[in-house]
């Protein structure tokens, strides 16, 4: 289903004058410079055919026939059409840096090259008669001096710079390339047609095809293009059947696929990066969805919340609550994830197909699920941002995204997308984070415990962690991390002084996975520091009496004689911290903004 | 007549020939598959399984899994060296030819299969179809069978149980779903290269019908 969607999406592009999408048999490629030449082969110019885009100069994307693959002692004898390194083109030495002296064996190469062109211009200018650019390219390859003439051109030096620099042709007052004239165009489709022998049924169209033998390479994912099929060793074989005949798809269909997955690889409005995993998602007719899934997983602007992204969120949440689904949102959409296996192969991590109308309720329950107090001041947090407060921070940032774990990112996305309770791994790599960092109970990682809580539940009438502090809750695990933030609190008001290791540095850890063990002894110290608070000035005293009214509310309507549990396990752990981040920041003013301490991350070992 | 298996396993890989290397299971067992489970349970030269009808019992799960594998086989070049000169070395050793391969695989399955067996022309005089049925009957009533069945590929086996009367089980997935172009079997008319056939899979209320392989909708 994978290719087929992907062919579906090439269909629905290939329309599209503004995707830079080839048809069979062209591609699109970078050519900097354009030699322009007259009907008889004549020099005129060397053009420029760069853009500058940021600080550099890069050569236009052209339309122009697709090149086979050139490798092997005898890859000299393959020239392109009309088009190729200024070594065919124009017997130019390609040399191992620009500036150094070509070698012998260089110059020896060239040569060939220079030849095969030529030959496979001939050959070419035999065939269309009529075409006018292809016969001038034939007149100017015949004429040395005027290859001499276009070395001599002032711009040459800037070509040459470019090691290996595409060229192609251009007839003067024409506009376009030689070779993309209409009559070459037709011409190629021709030679496709007449090359092919049915020899097998290809799974994707189920028709009757010529098959594949080798696949195209898809670029984006690894640094060379790399195929998504292929077989690269014996075990990979069936019944001894040779490269693309292990797996039958048609020359046209694999063209499609690989060019869509380049396409939507490099389309960076439906592709998101996170660690080694790309996920790029597109719709059957084309949906706002497309983009959306970027812009809510991944706002752009991560650390200034963008309030953008919450009026967004708003939309995909409406579906959920019941508002009208537009009959737009019965088509199709698909999320495709895919890493790297290097060297030399690309896997695919997840794929997942529904209507949008699916994937945008399970977009809303999502963002329903991770809603915690906060909010207002950190916005919707973005999919990076979450997974990163489960892994190891650096002081330098750099490469952070190498401590999330690869399979985790594969297996949210998943429980995102698909609506399942979240992976069982995630809720312990964040418990495991708090511990490690003294109980840093973070936005995020509040976000995070919430929605694994609250997806992982499995009778529909327990209750759901609710979005801010709820007095009602009387789970064990929940009440102790409320009171673990009163006691730190009335820790903080007792003294005036900064604390340098606070009761939440030394005991998060315990309190919350073993209470009975810690809990009495912060009792009794307690009792010290609400009678320190009490010789304060007066206002102190409203805290005291505050403090002390809290405590009754958190445990005694607990039960008037409490038992603190001996161990609290994973569910009620997270629980705990939830408690600590409702009750420590109910009044949801953020003075002090728990996200702002995250930025210097405490780097601890897990 | 017909006979109907549940079988049921905690993974599962169907894997679609387009990633064969990096494995993509398709999203529901395939026949070929299926037929294999009825031939690990009875399978003579005299007759041929076909798969008639498969239905999904639990909803599509997924599994990422990356595994250390071998990526060479032993040359036959070697083994028949081997047999000339009786003795040799097959043996293939992992250290030198470890790949690490992911997997996308499919979790907690349960299908129910229905399938029916011709006879061959390998039939001999004294083979009927009463015979074969009933010694099918007897042996997946018992569990027997002659290799362990499994669900795409061996290291994931599954277990199996004869379905008698189909009224008093469980319905199907409640779920529509087209799932493309979908591997039927090989054709080994040609020992020397079978070709593969494939067939349209659409998956109506948990169930997917499965054409003959004569039929017109399987394309080979």
């Amino acid at each position: 289903m994978i290719l087929q969607a992907l062919c579906e999406y090439y269909q629905r592009k290939i329309k599209d004058p503004n995707a830079d999408l080839a048809p069979r048999g062209f591609d699109y490629k970078a050519i900097p410079f354009v030699i322009v030449i007259d009907q008889d082969g004549r020099f005129i110019q060397l053009k420029d055919n760069r853009e500058s885009v940021g600080k550099k100069l890069v050569g236009k994307l052209e339309r122009i026939p697709k090149g086979k693959g050139r490798s092997g002692s005898k890859s000299y004898e393959t020239a392109y059409c009309l088009w190729d390194h200024f070594g065919y083109v124009l017997n130019q030495p390609k040399v191992t840096k620009p500036g150094a002296a070509p070698t012998e064996k260089d110059k020896a190469m060239v040569e060939k090259q220079h030849q095969s062109f030529i030959r496979q211009t001939e050959q070419i200018a035999k065939d269309l008669e009529d075409d006018a650019g292809v016969q001038a390219v034939y007149r100017f390859l015949c004429q040395s001096e005027q290859i001499d003439a276009v070395k001599s051109d002032r711009l040459y030096q800037d070509c040459l710079k470019i090691n290996g620099c595409n060229m192609a042709f251009e007839l003067y007052g024409e506009g376009r390339l030689c070779c993309q004239s209409s009559k070459l165009v037709e011409w190629i489709s021709k030679q496709i047609e007449q090359t092919e022998i049915e020899d097998g049924v290809c799974l994707v169209t189920g028709e009757k095809a010529k098959v594949a033998r080798l696949h195209s390479g898809v670029s984006g994912i690894l640094g060379n293009p790399v195929p998504l099929a292929s077989i690269n060793a014996e075990a990979y074989k069936s019944y001894g059947k040779e490269q693309g005949m292990n797996f039958p798809v048609s020359e046209q269909a694999m063209d499609e696929y690989a060019k869509a997955l380049t396409y939507l690889l490099k389309n960076s409005d439906q592709r998101l990066q996170l660690g080694d995993t790309t996920l790029v998602c597109w719709s059957q007719k084309g949906h706002t969805l497309e983009k959306d899934v970027k812009r809510l997983f991944a706002p752009a602007t991560e650390d200034d919340p963008d309030r953008g992204t919450d009026k967004l969120v708003d939309r995909y949440k409406s579906p959920f609550t019941g508002a009208a689904i537009a009959p737009d949102d019965q088509q199709r959409f698909y999320i495709l994830g895919l890493a790297p296996n290097p060297p030399a192969r690309i896997a695919i991590r997840f794929w997942m197909t529904g209507t949008v109308a699916e994937f945008s309720q399970k977009i809303g329950q999502w963002f329903q699920d991770i809603d915690i107090t906060g909010r207002a001041k950190f916005g919707y947090p973005g999919i990076r941002r979450l997974l990163l407060s489960t892994a190891l921070r650096k002081k330098d940032k750099k490469d952070e995204d190498k401590n999330i774990s690869p399979v985790l990112v594969g297996e949210v996305y998943r429980a995102i997308f698909q609506g399942q309770p979240m992976p069982e791994t995630l809720l312990a790599a964040v418990i495991r984070r708090l511990r490690a960092e003294k109980g840093y109970v973070s936005y995020e990682r509040a976000c995070l415990i919430k929605a694994c809580l609250n997806r992982r539940k499995v009778d529909p009438i327990e209750k759901e962690v609710s979005v801010s502090l709820d007095k009602t809750e009387t789970n064990i695990g929940y009440r102790l991390g409320r009171l673990f933030a009163v006691l730190e609190l009335l820790e903080q008001a007792a003294h005036e002084k900064k604390i340098n290791s606070t009761i939440r540095d030394r005991y998060y850890s315990s309190a919350s996975s073993t209470p009975g063990v810690v809990f009495p002894t912060l009792i009794r110290r307690s009792s010290f520091h609400l009678n320190k608070v009490r010789k304060q000035e007066k206002p102190a005293i409203k805290t005291a009496v505050s403090f002390d009214w809290d405590f009754g509310a958190i445990i005694h309507e607990l039960s008037p004689e409490i038992n603190f549990p001996s161990y609290l396990n994973l569910k009620d752990q997270g629980l705990f911290a939830i408690g600590y981040y409702h009750q420590k920041y109910q009044r949801a003013d953020f003075t002090k903004a728990p996200s702002k301490q995250g930025e210097q991350p405490e780097e601890v070992e897990a | 007549m017909g006979f109907c298996l549940e079988v049921r396993g905690d993974f599962a890989c169907f894997t679609r020939p387009e990633m064969k290397v990096e494995r993509v299971s398709y999203d529901v067992i395939t026949p070929s598959a299926a037929r294999n489970i009825y031939q690990a349970i009875l399978w003579k030269p005299a007759i041929e399984w076909r798969i008639q009808r498969i239905e999904i019992l639990k909803p599509i799960r997924w599994l990422n899994l990356r595994r250390n594998e071998l990526k060479s086989v032993v040359p036959s070049g070697s083994v028949k060296t081997a047999m000339k000169k009786g003795i040799g070395l097959l043996g293939s050793y992992i250290e030198p030819d470890r790949q690490q391969r992911a997997s996308l695989l499919l979790r907690d399955v349960a299908y129910r299969l229905h399938a029916d067996f011709t006879m061959t022309d390998k039939a001999g005089a004294a083979d009927n179809p009463g015979k074969f049925a009933e010694m099918f009957r007897r042996r997946a009533k018992k569990g027997q069978c002659f290799t362990q069945p499994y669900l795409g590929t061996r290291e994931f086996s599954c277990d199996f149980r004869l379905i008698e009367d189909s009224d008093i089980e469980s319905a199907a997935l409640a779920e529509d779903r087209d799932l493309g172009w979908m591997l039927y079997d090989l054709d080994f008319t040609d020992p020397a290269s079978p070709q593969p056939m494939f067939f349209h899979a659409q998956m109506q209320q948990g169930v997917v019908h499965v054409p003959a392989a004569d039929s017109d909708e399987v394309r080979k």
